[in-house]
């Protein structure tokens, strides 16, 4: 169960170009009790952290528009920015460009394809559940 | 009604054998986990496999279901709040009380499966070496399974695999990616050594140990033979020495209360310094 300190759920924003990920995720992090909101793409999710910031991000790499890596930097510049749990979500599995994503800021970081196992074990890591 | 004298064998075998009671529904855990055993010996199915078994033409056959239907699931730093009390405290400690000890610091991880649990040991150690040089550590993965044992041995693991437990920073740290798998770094797998062993043999051969860590394997023992492997491996402790059991282990091995006394978690436990006398 991820709660917040207030009792409410936690948020976690998906930010994923595919349809088809963004509904596997939201499923998964349903059954582990987030509130779970969608971006298509870096720039949108970034729209959507000003109007409210979320606990969590899940956030796939290689999107149009604004891809992961940039949307995290600009994210980690934004007012608030440094509170969100980053966790990349992507089929990047080189050990080179996931160093680079956690010298960005993120969190976590998940190679695709993903279960519900590995998605509770690396919430569970950060401390989100 | 054969296949009822199927199921009984099959039950009979895992438990001379390997000490383990099988749970309910066994023909379907059957069905399920022979399925692949039976298509390599070009057979029809389980308990095709298990009535050619039952001949005891080919008692490889028998060891090979054994291993078969025994649980191998396990992953890195499995159970968070004992790995958080292990790598906070209780390993630390050890490592400070026994700078300078001239013998190794030898860790057993009895029923290992895979390994996951003998590399966490391993990684842990390695992140706590800088403070502790000079010191040498042995940590011991043994595993009733041959298949197991080699796979352990290997160090390498899938992505699914090396995702359950392991956070990214010390998949960064210790392993290198090997086409679509992950292998363990040389530095944390020097400390290791893979044995087969089956719990119900004689463990003096493996020598005495500082931490002995048992996860998972007692539950499935039938009662008589869990006691003993339980009093057998507390015999194998080192006084001070650690007992490290699964969350619901702690009411058998409460049981050895004259040996052993809780530690840090309800998980941990420690031998008593005094030695027991050998009659």
């Amino acid at each position: 169960m991820s709660m917040g300190p207030g009792g409410s759920m936690r948020k976690c924003l998906i930010v994923d170009d595919s349809t088809v990920i963004r509904k596997v995720a939201r499923r998964i992090l349903e059954d582990m009790s987030f509130a779970v909101d969608e971006a298509g793409d870096g720039q949108e999710a970034l729209e959507r952290c000003r109007k409210s910031m979320p606990e969590a991000i899940l956030l796939d790499w290689n999107m149009p528009v604004m891809n992961g890596l940039d949307f995290l930097r600009a994210l980690r510049r934004e007012r608030g920015g440094g509170s969100p749990v980053v966790i990349f979500c992507t089929t990047e599995n080189d050990p080179v460009e996931i160093a680079e994503a956690m010298r960005a800021g993120a969190n976590e970081y998940v190679m695709k394809p993903f279960d519900s196992d590995i998605m509770n074990s690396k919430f569970a890591e950060v401390g989100l559940i | 009604m054969a296949k009822n004298l199927e199921l009984s064998f099959l039950v009979e075998i895992v438990l001379a054998q390997a000490g383990q009671t099988l749970g309910v529904d066994i023909e379907s855990m059957a069905s399920q986990k022979l399925a692949a055993l039976a298509r390599r010996e070009g057979l029809g199915d389980s308990m095709e496999l298990l009535r050619m078994a039952r001949t005891g033409a080919d008692p490889a056959l028998a060891a090979a279901i054994v291993d078969a239907v025994l649980p191998h699931e396990t992953h890195f730093f499995r159970d968070r709040a004992l790995w958080k009390a292990l790598r906070n405290e209780v390993l630390p400690t050890i490592l400070s009380r026994m700078a300078g000890r001239s013998s190794p610091i030898r860790i057993w991880s009895a029923g290992c499966a895979y390994g996951q649990e003998v590399y966490s040991f391993s990684m842990a150690v390695a992140e706590l070496w800088v403070n502790t040089p000079g010191m040498s550590v042995e940590i011991v993965g043994t595993d009733i399974s041959e298949r197991a044992i080699g796979r352990a041995r290997s160090g390498i693991y899938t992505q699914f695999e090396v995702q359950r437990g392991l956070p990214i920073q010390m998949l960064l740290k210790h392993f290198e990616r090997e086409e679509q798998a992950w292998r363990i770094n040389n530095a944390p797998r020097r400390m290791t050594r893979f044995a087969r062993h089956n719990l119900l043999a004689d463990m003096a051969p493996l020598g005495m140990f500082d931490v002995i860590s048992c996860q998972q394997v007692l539950p499935g023992f039938e009662t008589a033979k869990r006691d003993d492997v339980l009093s057998r491996m507390v015999g194998q402790l080192n006084a001070g020495g650690l007992l490290l059991v699964g969350p619901g282990d702690e009411l058998w091995s409460r049981a050895h209360k004259t040996d052993l006394h809780s530690l840090v978690s309800p998980w941990i436990f420690q031998r008593t310094i005094v030695q027991r006398q050998v009659a």
